[in-house]
């Protein structure tokens, strides 16, 4: 099956071209024409992850051209988590403090070799919790906060996904907000351009229909045809993590399109809030990185990529939709 | 008559009576008064009572006469007269004959035809030949010694000429065809304090409609009871009051004319007052006569005039010491004449001295208020911004409904200007606020102040300070309806005003956003047929050099989000080289950058967004800019360094663009101290 046919509960493909696949270089070279490229490729199988694909069930096309799949691994490189939190004047309270419990959620379910970031934002973006700082120091990082101001929602977003991105890890935005952006300078063909240039993968969160948040403009919402229909959930259910590659014209669904994420929308403030970010970090993690190595001269310029798995079963695949060559 | 001028003692402000003062005092400030103090701010320093009213503490002059089948009587003494204060007898130790000098001051409503009936298709050249007529009729009735100002009400109170010795005056100036404010015009003229042995006698020729006073009848009547004036009025068209005169079918002899007057009619009787009784009221309060006439029937100013000055030389002016009177309130005067019963006796109806406010036993909100109002008025201004702050949000509402209701000893009574900075201290805090009810009560504050810092002439500097300030604000606080709502009136007072030419375009494309991101589309842009309305406000901004750059600037960042790209790049061409403000250099380096990143124009988009960053170091939004594009070029590493640079910068200052769409909130700091020195 072609994975634009399938849902997943969760899928990431990260892309990443690289320097020769054992490379030890930490820095991605995004310039470098004779690069390998990196992707990240979730599959399940009626929800559940699946963990025994081997490289030859894959089949990987780059601009139409099948490539060799050079390596795979499989939930082994550490993974880079940003958690970008929205304290503009919409989030406060009872809000803030759910918000501090998921992110120690997600702090509980981190793995050896594994960091967390936390930044907020409201018209601001700053980093309030660095990779390196301990658990202890996220209550005083929360404690420091209050909810005021406007919103630089897509600037932030531009910051977390610019900010290094070693290539032996692996690396996950996570941003909640109520999707309303007042502040910011960057607009949504800048930050869908981004999302081609960089690495992470972007899932949004927030009390907040993603999908009809940030109209695109319509040069840009004409690319995406596959309607997203339904409404948010009960306030008593889970919200689904929901595949953004499904989108409409709303900006955040086709940026969590581009980067292999997910628009989960809740039902209500701090609606099952609590189990949402670790169940995503799980599910990014349940996922293969392939490597390839452009078998063709390849182009400078977008490429647009498309991973099959040929063993027979019925698959859901998420994968990003490309990536640039410089 | 002659009010008392208590020794010592300011004009207390009281519940009823602050309002009217207010009035008065900012009145005052306009030039009218005294205008010396006016221009060297002398008026604001002095804690002395401004000398509105003639009075003495011992001494109380009526002016009254005596008519005897429709003429004049001379010759009583002081033995012939009774005069009850507050139905106590007393004792009249003089009777004067009126052979002091007279000051008249003749007040204009040429805010429509000032012959005839009333139409708004008034010719401003008549205007000026009847006006000047009616002067040169007064003028020669004038005695040497006496004087005469002209005041012309329109949109604005016009002092034509200030008191002067009575010549056949040319008037070169008349602004008509306006909006009615006669009632300011009538307290401005009965505000003139009267000097030493003269008299002062004001004449008013109108028509019963004021569209625009800041004054309602209620100040007009307030200040009438305390005036030393005698006021005559003259009023034409009286049919305009209540229609009742008007045939729907016309007359059989000019059936067009009434038409026409019926169709202003319409227009016109939503505004017209109604209080209709006020200025028969006036008159009758100052001892002066009310003269109506009829659409069809044109009084003939000299013969009006005449007999008004006859009557009033022909007077007497009787006084007494009160006795056996409480002194504060309202002395309700009585003259008669016994042996002449049926003598027609006219004399003014009484005078108020104010009371003393009521001691208090606890300390409350006025307490509070009049405590920061005594700082601010000693020029304590820092502290009262500062404590505003402190102050719990149930509080600060009671300060602002304290302070709106008048119901304090304010210290700023006598500083007008002062007060008016002090109610936007109180605009600003209450703006600021987390809840509605203090931005209500705010906003109530800011409808109600926007009418008292009002000029009797076109708005002066402070005037049009103060509204640029409120505006600010208004547009900080997002409060862009109500400064919306508010800004054709303030370009009516201020037209030339540059700030607040802008802020007519920027509320408007604010409020467009707002909504946008009111229904949950973030980043909504306009579209084309919005942006283009908003724009041609920017537009007319542009042509004020004072504010051409940043309307510019504006117009391109709203083009450019509109999709309008070519336009927006027009309107960045027209942007000058840097000035002297750095957020607007930092603004327009930004909106460049935007625009030509999105016109795919990356190298030179990357120029402007590292000048955006040379105007304002280390500013957020520069740095986004730059390292999208960077990204793009493949500049990662700086690209990286910009994102780092974001996340670790301390906070110790502020972008500019996060109050892009607060408009002039960020220049309300220099606003207020432009309007200090103003009122120091």
């Amino acid at each position: 099956m072609t994975r634009r046919r399938r849902r997943l509960c969760i899928g990431c493909l990260l892309v990443t071209i690289l320097g020769p696949v054992a490379a030890q270089d930490e820095r991605p070279t995004f310039r470098s024409t004779a690069a390998a490229v990196r992707v990240d490729v979730s599959v399940l199988d009626n929800d559940r992850p699946v963990s025994y694909l081997t490289a030859g069930d894959f089949e990987l096309v780059d601009d139409g051209v099948r490539q060799k799949i050079a390596d795979l691994s499989y939930g082994k490189l550490p993974i880079d988590v940003t958690v970008a939190l929205d304290v503009s004047r919409s989030v406060t309270g009872d809000l803030l403090a759910n918000l501090r419990r998921s992110v120690d959620d997600v702090r509980g379910r981190l793995r050896n070799g594994d960091r967390l970031k936390l930044m907020a934002f409201n018209q601001r973006v700053r980093r309030i919790l660095d990779y390196s700082s301990r658990s202890a120091d996220t209550k005083a990082a929360f404690d420091g906060l209050s909810g005021s101001g406007g919103t630089a929602l897509l600037d932030a977003l531009a910051v977390a996904m610019t900010s290094a991105a070693p290539v032996d890890r692996r690396q996950l935005v996570i941003l909640f907000s109520d999707g309303v952006d007042t502040n910011s300078v960057a607009d949504p063909a800048a930050l869908i351009d981004l999302a081609r240039h960089t690495t992470p993968t972007v899932v949004f969160v927030g009390p907040f229909d993603w999908s009809r948040g940030s109209q695109l403009p319509r040069s840009l919402a004409s690319e995406i045809t596959a309607p997203l229909g339904g409404n948010p959930p009960p306030r008593n259910q889970a919200p689904p993590l929901r595949s953004g590659r499904l989108g409409t014209s709303s900006l955040y669904e086709r940026l969590a399109d581009e980067t292999g994420g997910l628009v989960v929308s809740l039902p209500g403030v701090g609606a099952n809030l609590q189990g949402t970010f670790g169940r995503i970090l799980d599910d990014f993690r349940s996922s293969y990185v392939l490597y390839f190595t452009p078998q063709s001269a390849a182009k400078p310029g977008f490429h647009t990529i498309d991973v099959r798995v040929t063993r027979s079963g019925s698959y859901e695949i998420r994968a990003r939709r490309g990536y640039v060559r410089e | 008559m002659s009010a008392y001028r208590k020794p010592g003692m300011a004009l207390q402000v009281t519940a009823a009576g602050r309002r009217v003062l207010s009035t008065v005092t900012l009145v005052l400030c306009a030039g009218f008064f005294d205008p010396i103090a006016t221009r060297d701010g002398a008026g604001q320093t002095p804690p002395q009572a401004p000398p509105i009213f003639r009075t003495t503490a011992e001494s109380v002059a009526v002016d009254v006469s005596v008519r005897v089948n429709g003429s004049a009587l001379t010759g009583l003494s002081a033995a012939d007269f009774v005069v009850t204060d507050n139905r106590v007898q007393q004792r009249v130790e003089s009777v004067e004959a009126r052979a002091m000098p007279l000051d008249v001051t003749l007040v204009a409503d040429v805010s429509g035809r000032t012959r005839g009936s009333w139409t708004t298709s008034a010719s401003a050249a008549d205007n000026i030949r009847n006006v000047t007529e009616n002067v040169g009729a007064i003028a020669a009735i004038l005695r040497p010694g006496d004087r005469l100002r002209l005041l012309a009400s329109d949109t604005s109170v016009q002092q034509i000429f200030p008191m002067q010795a009575p010549a056949p005056a040319v008037v070169a100036r008349l602004e008509t065809q306006g909006l009615s404010s006669t009632y300011d015009a009538l307290v401005v003229a009965m505000l003139r304090p009267i000097e030493a042995n003269r008299r002062h006698l004001v004449i008013a020729w109108t028509k019963p409609i004021d569209t625009v006073s800041t004054s309602d009848a209620s100040t007009l009547r307030e200040v009438a009871r305390r005036s030393d004036a005698v006021v005559h009025v003259v009023e034409r068209d009286v049919d305009l009051r209540a229609g009742t005169a008007i045939s729907p079918g016309g007359t059989p002899n000019n059936p067009l004319r009434m038409n026409l007057r019926e169709a202003h009619v319409r227009t016109w009787r939503p505004l017209l007052r109604n209080d209709a009784a006020v200025l028969p009221e006036v008159a009758a309060l100052t001892g002066g006569t009310f003269r109506a006439f009829g659409g069809l029937s044109d009084p003939n100013a000299a013969e009006e005039f005449r007999e008004i000055f006859e009557e009033f030389r022909l007077g007497y002016v009787v006084r007494y010491a009160p006795r056996d009177v409480k002194r504060e309130g309202w002395h309700e005067i009585a003259v008669t004449v016994p042996k002449l019963p049926d003598a027609e006796i006219r004399a003014r109806r009484g005078y108020a001295i104010e009371s003393a406010p009521p001691a208090r036993t606890a300390p409350g909100p006025s307490d509070d208020l009049s405590r920061l109002a005594t700082a601010y008025a000693r020029g304590e201004i820092q502290s009262v911004p500062a404590e505003l702050r402190r102050t719990s949000l149930p509080d600060l509402r009671r300060l602002i409904e304290t302070f709106r209701a008048g119901d304090s000893d304010s210290a700023l009574a006598a500083f007008p200007k002062r007060d008016a900075l002090f109610a936007l201290e109180l605009i600003k805090a209450g703006l600021a606020a987390s809840d509605r009810g203090t931005r209500d009560a705010a906003l109530d504050l800011v409808g109600e102040y926007v009418n008292l810092v009002r000029s009797p002439l076109p708005g002066d500097i402070f005037e049009c300070g103060w509204y640029g300030a409120v505006v600010a604000a208004l547009e900080g606080a997002l409060q862009g309806s109500v400064a919306n709502d508010l800004l054709p009136r303030l370009l009516a007072r201020c037209p030339a005003d540059g700030r607040l030419r802008l802020a007519r375009a920027f509320v408007s494309d604010q409020l467009a956003q707002m909504r946008a991101t009111a229904v949950g589309t973030s980043r909504a842009d306009p579209t084309p047929a919005i942006a283009d309305g908003i724009l041609s406000r920017y537009d007319e901004a542009a042509k004020l050099p004072d504010v051409a750059r940043e309307a510019n600037v504006r117009a391109a960042w709203l083009a450019h989000r509109a999709g309008m790209v070519d336009r927006a790049m027009t309107y960045l061409g027209h942007i000058r080289p840097p000035g002297n403000d750095r957020a607007l250099d930092y603004f327009g380096e930004l909106v460049r950058g935007q625009v030509l990143r999105a016109r795919g124009r990356p190298d030179e988009a990357i120029a402007a967004f590292r000048s955006a960053l040379a105007a304002w170091p280390g500013a957020q939004s520069a740095r986004v800019g730059l390292m999208l594009l960077l990204v793009r070029h493949g500049e990662r590493r700086e690209a990286e360094a910009l994102a780092e640079a974001v996340q670790a910068d301390p906070g110790t200052q502020i972008d500019p663009w996060w109050m892009y769409w607060q408009g002039d909130y960020r220049l309300l700091q220099v606003l207020e101290a432009n309007l200090r020195e103003l009122a120091r």
